[in-house]
């Protein structure tokens, strides 16, 4: 299949299984959810893989990357600060102990695979 | 870092697309590479400069 074929077909994909999701999320289906989103991603990935051109190259990647690393600097500080923010304010505090033990999670899991690829090198 | 790419595409008659088919990228990437946008790896410059037949020192002209 051609690139552009692709992009309709990951977008169809997409639509649908956003609306399934959703719709599992509305419904409160946990089951309904997790089978849209496991669909979703095993159909793309599979549409991907008849593509006859190429996708992503080193270009993309090393975009994908340097956005990736920004999205989590501005992400992990915002819900930091936006959770401390909150049990202080002493407003809607569960959710800020929540925002923040995400952002600490978050924080420590790219420490974990930073040294992983470190060690490990990458080509 | 300045390339000779599209020099050597004329000589031998090669579009982007072609190209860009050949070392395995995107055409957009090799567009990038010949406006000077993007820095290829090692690895691709390799694969580039090979299809010429050339060193990759022929085809990128780094800046000192």
């Amino acid at each position: 299949m051609k690139r552009r074929k692709f992009i309709i077909y990951a977008g169809v994909i997409g639509a649908i299984a956003g609306g399934m999701a959703s719709y599992a999320v509305v419904s409160k289906n946990i089951l309904l959810f997790l089978i849209s989103i496991v669909a979703g991603i095993i159909l793309l990935n599979a549409g991907k893989m008849r593509v006859d051109e190429v996708i992503e190259d080193e270009r993309i990647y090393r975009t994908g990357d340097r956005a990736s690393r920004k999205a989590l600097q501005i992400f992990g500080v915002s819900t930091a600060f936006t959770g401390i923010a909150l049990i202080t304010m002493n407003e809607y505090v569960e959710a800020g102990y929540a925002l923040a033990i995400s952002s600490c999670i978050l924080m420590i899991l790219y420490i974990f695979l930073y040294t992983y690829y470190a060690r490990k090198g990458i080509g | 870092m300045k390339t000779r790419i599209k020099e050597y595409r004329a000589r031998h008659n090669m579009t982007q697309a072609e190209l860009a088919e050949l070392v395995g990228v995107r055409r957009e990437t090799i567009v990038f590479i010949e406006k000077g946008k993007y820095n290829p790896s090692l690895k691709l410059a390799h694969k580039i400069a090979k299809v010429f037949n050339r060193k990759i020192e022929d085809i990128f002209i780094f800046d000192d």
